[in-house]
């Protein structure tokens, strides 16, 4: 590539990588894998045979589309070696308008399913997962041991499983 | 159980610490834990990469072709192979430019106008499907700011409104109509806000193609940060916007569009003359009510006596309609604690002038994203306001009240 190719490359992915990375992000939920899987969509995407088949006004759906590729394939490794998780239950963030109203739904459902664990479950969610505290600041916070913030924490996380697999019972219904 | 507890908490901090999980789960319980707590993380915002990143990306891919292009020497020298990638890569690139470039090319197209002139058009749409233009605007806009606006048809049919060297003046009116373009509220519809947006969307894409007033232009669905979606047509061949829909909200549907624009060296003169004898009178919009906005480096939030109860989606909706132009006083928080203090004196509505003036409402603390305004009237037991902006978080986000005092 020449150095004029490279500028609009350097273009487009100026233009794109910040959607991207957010959709990645809300898949994985940190930052270290969301640059790698984010870097790894572009090299892909661009040394696919066929990428100038494809419209220009897809071009997002396409990087999304090898982005969730790519986050499929690391975790059916890791489902061997490290850790799994139901990514299609993952929000999705700004693949489109529906997509938006879906994550706002999603994100409704997840806030009202949280308000039903107890105070002290809710709290210790609130510290450790939402406001990222760790495991000593959030026992100093809530004045118990730090024994106690992992049992809670695993507590709380059981019942709202619970909770939410009930209410999405309940929707489809 | 106690593993499990242990794996659990060493997930989370992986996640606290924006670090890859490597925590096996092994079984289908702390598996379901596990997306529960990406679930529950999915209410936060993303943390962003450093600002470089995308410079990052382009190195890792300039890496990657130096060393593919190195292997395919070895293995083909001078191959067909080799000839059909640089093929895929043109023709690939060619595509691109089509399309992701257009935000640049618009910039840079824009870059060149010194001024414009356009009929503009402010309609709006009902649930029924029917259209109705609210105004038709004959507009002439520079880029030192100074603009040119008369109404051809609509409310305030022949009023003209000239901004020129930083003051707004307008003609034929006893007062400075609030609605109307003013030093407060943006223009609506300015090209180069138009543009300026563009550049600090959460997402723009191209939806589709269409032919507006005989011209070619792209459909493009921008996703501001904050607020709802909205389209945007732009004209394929000058790269200027020239039409802008925002969604059904509240059963209206708000559309601005140029029925024709031209670019022109300057407004001509003697449109922006200002004759007072020719009724053209200085609009000092809300010199009152304006407050230096002190800079905090945390975002100030006041404790009222009284919540008040605010519901995101009708926030959300209004955000919408103040982007397309409509509500312009949205983005004034005197106006909106002025009409909070009225519907609750006449909460069955406002006929003629609001029973607390205006000038009653005056700012006591401004901070970049929250409001406090003292309220001096008789006429109600609110003392003071209290105003957030709780969609977007600058100059064209709304103002909210999230609570108020009834003692001082």
């Amino acid at each position: 590539m020449n150095e004029d190719n490279m500028k609009y490359i350097a273009k487009i992915c100026e233009n794109t990588w910040e959607p991207l990375y957010r959709y990645v992000y809300y898949k994985v939920q940190n930052r270290e894998e969301a640059e790698d899987i984010t870097q790894e969509t572009y090299v892909k995407s661009l040394s696919y045979s066929k990428f100038n088949e494809i419209e220009p006004d897809r071009y997002m759906a396409f990087f999304k589309t090898v982005a969730m590729n790519i986050i499929r394939d690391r975790w059916r490794k890791s489902k061997i070696m490290g850790t799994n998780a139901n990514i299609d239950s993952i929000p999705e963030i700004e693949v489109s308008t529906d997509d938006m109203e879906d994550t706002a739904n999603r994100q409704l459902f997840i806030k009202r399913s949280l308000s039903k664990l107890n105070e002290d479950q809710r709290k210790v969610i609130e510290l450790r997962i939402i406001n990222g505290y760790s495991v000593s600041e959030t026992a100093k916070i809530m004045g118990i041991k730090a024994g106690n913030v992992r049992v809670l924490q695993y507590r709380a996380l059981k019942n709202l499983v619970v909770i939410m697999n009930e209410k999405e019972d309940c929707h489809d219904q | 159980m106690i593993n499990d507890v242990k794996k659990l908490s060493a997930f989370i901090d992986c996640l606290n610490n924006e670090k890859k999980p490597v925590i096996r789960a092994g079984s289908e319980e702390l598996d379901s834990l596990y997306d529960a707590v990406r679930q529950i993380k999915s209410l936060k915002s993303p943390v962003m990469p450093d600002h470089d990143f995308s410079d990052k990306i382009v190195e890792n891919l300039n890496e990657r072709k130096k060393k593919s292009t190195k292997s395919r020497r070895q293995a083909l020298i001078g191959g067909i192979a080799g000839i059909a990638a640089i093929l895929v890569i043109a023709l690939l690139i060619s595509n691109m430019i089509k399309n992701t470039g257009i935000v640049y090319a618009m910039e840079q197209t824009y870059s060149k106008v010194k001024a414009y002139h356009g009929i503009l058009e402010v309609m709006f749409n009902n649930e029924a499907g029917e259209t109705h233009i609210q105004s038709l605007l004959d507009v002439w806009v520079d880029k030192n700011n100074n603009y040119y606006i008369e109404v051809l048809e609509g409310s305030y049919k022949g009023l003209k409104t000239v901004r020129k060297e930083g003051k707004v003046w307008q003609s034929s009116i006893e007062k400075p109509v609030f609605p109307v373009f003013s030093e407060t509220y943006e223009f609506i519809f300015e090209l180069g806000n138009e543009i300026d947006r563009l550049k600090s969307a959460e997402s723009i894409r191209i939806i589709g193609d269409d032919n507006i007033v005989g011209r070619n232009a792209y459909i493009m669905e921008v996703t501001p940060k904050g607020g709802l979606p909205y389209k945007l047509w732009v004209d394929k061949e000058t790269k200027i916007p020239l039409k802008k829909q925002g969604e059904m909200s509240k059963a209206i549907q708000y559309i601005t569009a140029y029925t024709n624009i031209n670019f022109v060296d300057s407004i001509p003169a003697e449109l922006i003359e200002i004759d007072p004898d020719a009724g053209f009178i200085e609009a000092d919009f809300d010199t009152d009510h304006q407050a230096d906005t002190i800079e905090n480096d945390e975002p100030v939030r006041f404790t009222p006596e009284f919540k008040v109860e605010v519901d995101m989606d009708v926030e959300k909706a209004d955000q919408l309609s103040a982007d397309s132009g409509s509500s312009p006083w949205k983005l004034d928080p005197v106006y909106v604690a002025q009409v909070f203090v009225s519907l609750q004196i006449s909460p069955e509505g406002i006929v003629g002038d609001y029973p607390v003036d205006y000038d009653d409402f005056v700012i006591a603390e401004k901070y970049e994203n929250s409001v406090k305004i003292d309220v001096n009237s008789e006429k109600t037991n609110i003392k003071t306001v209290y105003l957030e902006r709780l969609i977007r978080q600058d100059d064209t986000g709304i103002w909210t009240v999230t609570g108020y005092d009834v003692s001082k």
